[in-house]
């Protein structure tokens, strides 16, 4: 049976789950995967082959259905697996097949029920037992997937992935020292198996202090590959805690020329150059940190450090305003950082994500995710719905438009959509195409404050005032505390001449945007 | 504003006990190190916190009490106050549990006089301070409670008054540290209390599995704590909003004042529990902006907030200016963040060697101290855990945890010498405040934990006298009574050290009110510097070691 699974991914992925393992961060941990040694275009038309020849061919079908889940072709796969299950419904790899796609998509449930179904069918299935452990670990259901893994190891005792992964668990219930064992378990069955050395590094540095045996643990994994920046990133901080600074900066600059584009190597050195009271290449290693990675909270904290230690206030307040922003989201961002360093074809990941910088205002990033995370998940409609948010934000409407659209096609009843589409044609001037969605919205909610306003600007540009007061006194019996709709009867009320009401609304708007700064800030 | 004024005085000392101990060799020449002794029941203190627990696992359960050395009758004996919890819904008991007061009676024993002080709050009381508000040369307790905070006038006679709803200072939320302080440098002591979060007794309780547990501290929203400034004539006006500290957004547990920046006024710091902590600076009229964050003193070295119990300011690397430890949970060091001037800290856990050693640890006490008496400071933390059934999901801990001493090795690194200072720290308990004081007046510090449903300990320093010591009392005038707030320097040879004055810190304790320099091999003090809250400047030379010096502020 095929496992989809490279090593290389695994690595990386399973590098940094070690990395940020211990931080509370759920870990997908896919089993260990080895790389297919054929060209897959021509696996691909040998099996639909074969298929053609012989559509019953169980194993063909399956090995055509793994392929294309390697090739990150969900929907495809799922159908091949669906297909021998509708022939054989008691297809154990068949159903482990469902349940990976299953995973993929985020439905996490009801990949559990299809690896339960598949455990039903074969009890010893050891694969599927580890991708139900994974998933347990997505879902920080910790014990069971110790129970699982536990459960796979009776059967496959020399399965270095399972104890990895036992440990992965384990470390997650704060049960350190039996990880490491696990982890050095896992190691001696496979010396070349690269992510328990990782695990191992955190685990003794950074939960149990003994920063010494991870620096010798952690040399042991750049040996093995020493091209990847993980492992030199995990040195780094293991020097950093012992306080040998020269080193750190060593680990950390190897770091960077494996991965140019690392944000944690550049903040890593910037943190170095800061304790060694270098304070100019201390933020200038976190700008770059930065660049790479605008959500990085941690190097916009000690980019305030550093520059208020040059007496830089300015700057300083600046940068620690941006990490207040992102303060609220750390563990959001760690959490799908996480997941997509291990998948980047994750789509919940990549929306979550987008989500995160939809929220700290950095909407051409939001973009970017929304748009990754569709291209994995065409059919997702809050996607579409915040790929069209993000697009507005650039003041790019016409895109907007087509997301938002895109979602109502999906969905014709996502009345936030209507609603944003009716602002996003109100923008571009389109008062009946606005006045239409806003309508709608409506029409599925007719309470929905957020479309009486939009109403009420169509009806106020299209000079009709009176109109306009209907829609905004609307908006506030819906919602008394909707506070734009004050500044719309200041507005419209100008329009009417009547200048002392005008006064009077502002003042209102004025008022309520005033309480609602003053629970944000300090008395 | 800071009037200065030098006055020269000569040889005048005041002794009012000269302690008896060895001189002679440093602990460096292969002599046996100092050792703790617990003597809590021995000497007379037999005290049992009672957390009123009965199975509904109230949030308020976890945080035991703590402790505050005082010399209530002027004797020149610290005598000790112990904070207890009361009955929560489902307790009872046979005799309902008080605070108490222990009258140290000169002879390393104490004697109960709760009853006849009139200091045995019944309320569920957290911790308590003491500082002489009235400036009547009597020092006076603050009581901080879950439910109202009560405050003790002493009348002078051997007993308190509850004088609470007339000074205004019943503070009814969940109070936990305390402290006096005079923040407007106006001769009288102001008084900020912490709140910690909005609990209700109504609560359910949370689970781990199946295990009953604790709720986080993140299930409940946090609470600003409160100054009240002193307005005279014993009556404090709650002055929160204008001073620049009403802070909802934490869950404020450990509170000390300092002059971290050395500009003549005295700042604070709150050690908040899973949110940042706080550095509020004194802008030298009792107005204060927060700069925690920007100061590098808010947050762990991965810029996540951590428990924030415990903590205190002491100069450990001996540069002139307060550093500051804060302690927390388990899997989070005790922080040690070195103060660089310019109101600037860096984070030298780990290179300070307290990183690993407090990784497993719960820590709540927390104390500089120099219990050697070899010039410089070490450090004391009482340690235990929240969950009583910790054990049962977290094989890697316990409940009941040993207390650690690290001992500063003079270069910026502490070394944990818990196994080498005798039997007084081999006891796992669960420990909560902790509270420093010479409570026999033979030169060298010694340690009160109260322990959370248990015993408190007295751990007695049997040899931290072999080395030469000064302890000072201050007398203010222009200042408050008590000089609280006044800054003291002893130069001993090529070495200078300093204390502050100081009510309340470490984790809801009050430490002696008396400064205490561990001198070396030093056989007199060159010069004692002691600037006072009024900005008047003191200055001694030629001090003679080995005495409890009561220093005076002039002037008056």
């Amino acid at each position: 049976m095929d496992h989809f699974r490279t090593v290389r991914r695994a690595a990386v992925f399973g590098v940094l789950c070690a990395v940020l393992l211990l931080q509370g961060i759920a870990c997908d941990t896919p089993a260990r995967e080895q790389p297919s040694p054929e060209d897959p275009i021509a696996l691909e038309s040998d099996y639909r082959r074969r298929l053609e020849i012989a559509p019953a061919d169980t194993a063909a079908r399956y090995k055509l259905g793994a392929l294309l889940y390697r090739q990150a072709r969900y929907d495809e796969a799922r159908t091949c697996f669906q297909r021998i299950l509708a022939v054989d419904p008691n297809h154990a790899d068949a159903h482990v097949g469902v349940a990976r796609v299953r995973a993929k998509r985020g439905d996490f449930e009801q990949a559990i029920d299809a690896y339960m179904r598949a455990l039903e069918e074969a009890p010893d299935l050891v694969d599927g037992l580890q991708g139900l452990g994974a998933v347990y670990l997505r879902l920080e259901r910790y014990g069971e997937a110790r129970n699982v893994y536990r459960r796979a190891l009776s059967i496959s005792p020399s399965h270095a992935p399972s104890h990895y992964n036992l440990g992965v668990a384990m470390a997650q219930e704060s049960a350190y020292e039996e990880a490491a064992l696990q982890m050095h378990e896992a190691i001696r069955l496979d010396a070349e198996y690269l992510l328990p050395y990782h695990a191992l590094g955190d685990i003794y540095c950074i939960k149990l202090g003994r920063c010494e045996e991870a620096v010798q643990i952690l040399r042991q994994a750049v040996t093995q590959d020493p091209d990847q920046a993980l492992p030199h990133l995990s040195l780094g901080w293991a020097f950093h805690r012992l306080g040998r600074y020269q080193e750190a900066e060593e680990a950390f600059h190897r770091a960077t020329v494996a991965d140019s584009t690392s944000a944690d190597a550049y903040r890593g050195l910037g943190q170095i150059h800061a304790s060694q009271g270098q304070f100019e290449p201390a933020t200038q290693a976190l700008h770059k940190a930065i660049r790479l990675e605008p959500l990085d909270h941690e190097a916009h904290y000690h980019l305030a450090l550093a520059y208020q230690k040059q007496g830089k206030t300015k700057q300083a307040g600046a940068a620690m305003r941006t990490f207040e922003s992102l303060n609220g989201h750390v563990d959001a961002i760690r959490r799908w950082r996480t997941v997509l360093e291990g998948d980047p074809h994750d789509a919940r990941a990549r929306f979550e994500i987008g989500r995160v910088y939809s929220q700290v205002g950095i909407a051409a990033r939001a973009v970017e995710q929304f748009r990754l995370s569709l291209a994995v998940e065409p059919a997702y409609v809050p996607a579409w719905h915040n790929l069209g948010n993000a697009y507005a934000r650039l003041q790019r409407m016409e895109a907007a438009i087509d997301a938002f659209r895109r979602a109502l096609t999906l969905d014709e009843e996502y009345v936030s959509s209507w609603n944003n589409l009716g602002s996003a044609y109100f923008t571009e001037g389109d008062l009946d195409q606005a006045r239409s969605a806003f309508e709608k919205a409506l029409e599925l909610q007719p309470g929905y404050a957020d479309a009486h306003h939009g109403l009420a600007g169509v009806e106020l540009r299209s000079g009709a005032p009176e109109a306009a007061l209907n829609h905004l006194r609307s908006a506030l019996r819906a919602d008394s505390t909707y506070a734009p709709a004050h500044y719309g009867l200041a507005m419209t009320y100008l329009q009417l001449g009547d200048s002392t009401r005008a006064g009077q609304e502002m003042q209102i708007f004025r008022r309520m945007q005033g309480n609602k700064e003053g629970r944000r800030t300090q008395p | 504003m800071r009037i200065a004024l030098v006055i020269w005085l000569s040889l005048w000392v005041i002794a009012t006990h000269t302690g008896c101990q060895e001189k002679g060799d440093d602990l460096g020449s292969g002599r046996r190190g100092p050792v703790f002794v617990e003597v809590a029941k021995h000497v007379g203190i037999d005290f049992q916190h009672v957390t009123g627990a009965s199975g509904g696992y109230h949030y308020v359960e976890t945080y035991g009490s703590g402790a505050a050395f005082l010399d209530y009758d002027g004797d020149g004996f610290q005598d000790l106050y112990l904070v207890n919890g009361a009955p929560l819904p489902g307790y009872s008991s046979a005799t309902p549990p008080t605070n108490m007061l222990y009258r140290n009676n000169g002879n390393s024993t104490f004697g109960d006089v709760t009853h006849m002080t009139g200091t045995g709050d019944p309320g569920y009381g957290l911790g308590s301070c003491v500082g002489d508000y009235d400036n009547d040369g009597k020092v006076d307790l603050y009581v901080t409670n879950f439910g109202p905070n009560v405050l003790y006038h002493n009348d002078g006679a051997g007993a308190f008054e509850d004088v609470t709803r007339r000074s205004g200072t019943g503070d009814s939320r969940m109070s936990t540290s305390a402290a006096f302080a005079d923040v407007d440098n106006d001769g009288e002591l102001d008084l900020y209390a912490a709140n910690n979060a909005r609990i209700s007794l109504q609560e359910e309780g949370c689970y781990r599995g199946e295990i009953p547990v604790y709720c986080a501290p993140t299930q409940y929203d946090g609470d600003s704590g409160i100054l009240y400034m002193n307005e005279g004539d014993g009556v404090f006006a709650d002055a929160t909003r204008s001073a620049g500290l009403y802070r909802d957004s934490g869950r404020q547990l450990g509170v000390v004042f300092s002059d971290y920046d050395g500009d003549g006024d005295t700042d604070l710091y709150v050690a908040n529990d899973m949110t940042a902590n706080f550095l509020f600076r004194n802008d030298g009229t009792g107005h204060f902006e927060e700069v925690g964050l920007i100061s590098g003193v808010a947050l762990s070295d991965n810029a996540r907030p951590e428990a924030g119990m415990g903590t205190d300011f002491g100069d450990f690397d001996l540069d002139g200016d307060t550093d500051l430890v804060v302690c927390n949970f388990q899997w989070e060091s005790c922080r040690l963040y070195r103060n660089d001037g310019n109101s600037q800290f860096a984070d030298v856990t780990f290179p300070s060697g307290l990183g690993e050693p407090t990784l497993r640890t719960l820590t709540f006490g927390t104390g500089f101290l120099d219990y050697d008496n070899d010039a410089d400071l070490d450090l004391f933390l009482a340690n235990g855990h929240v969950h009583p059934l910790v054990q049962e999901f977290d094989g890697a801990t316990t409940y009941a945890q040993r207390d650690q001493l690290f001992q500063n090795s003079g270069d910026g690194v502490f070394v944990d010498v818990t196994d080498e200072v005798g039997a007084g720290l081999e006891p796992a308990k669960v420990g909560r405040g902790s509270a420093i004081a010479d409570y026999d007046n033979d030169g060298d510090l010694d340690i009160f934990v109260s322990n959370s449903g248990q015993r408190g300990s007295l751990l007695r320093n049997d040899g931290g006298n072999r080395n030469h010591w000064l302890s000072i009392r201050t007398v203010g005038g222009a200042s408050n009574r008590d000089g609280i707030g006044a800054r003291i320097k002893v130069v001993t040879g090529g070495v200078t050290q300093i204390r502050e004055v100081r009510s309340g810190s470490s984790y809801l304790s009050q430490s002696d009110l008396r400064v205490h320099f561990g001198l070396g091999s030093a056989q007199i003090a060159d010069r004692v510097e002691i600037h006072w809250p009024s900005g008047i400047e003191q200055i001694l030379r030629q001090v003679a070691v080995d005495q409890i010096l009561v220093a005076t502020e002039p002037g008056q």
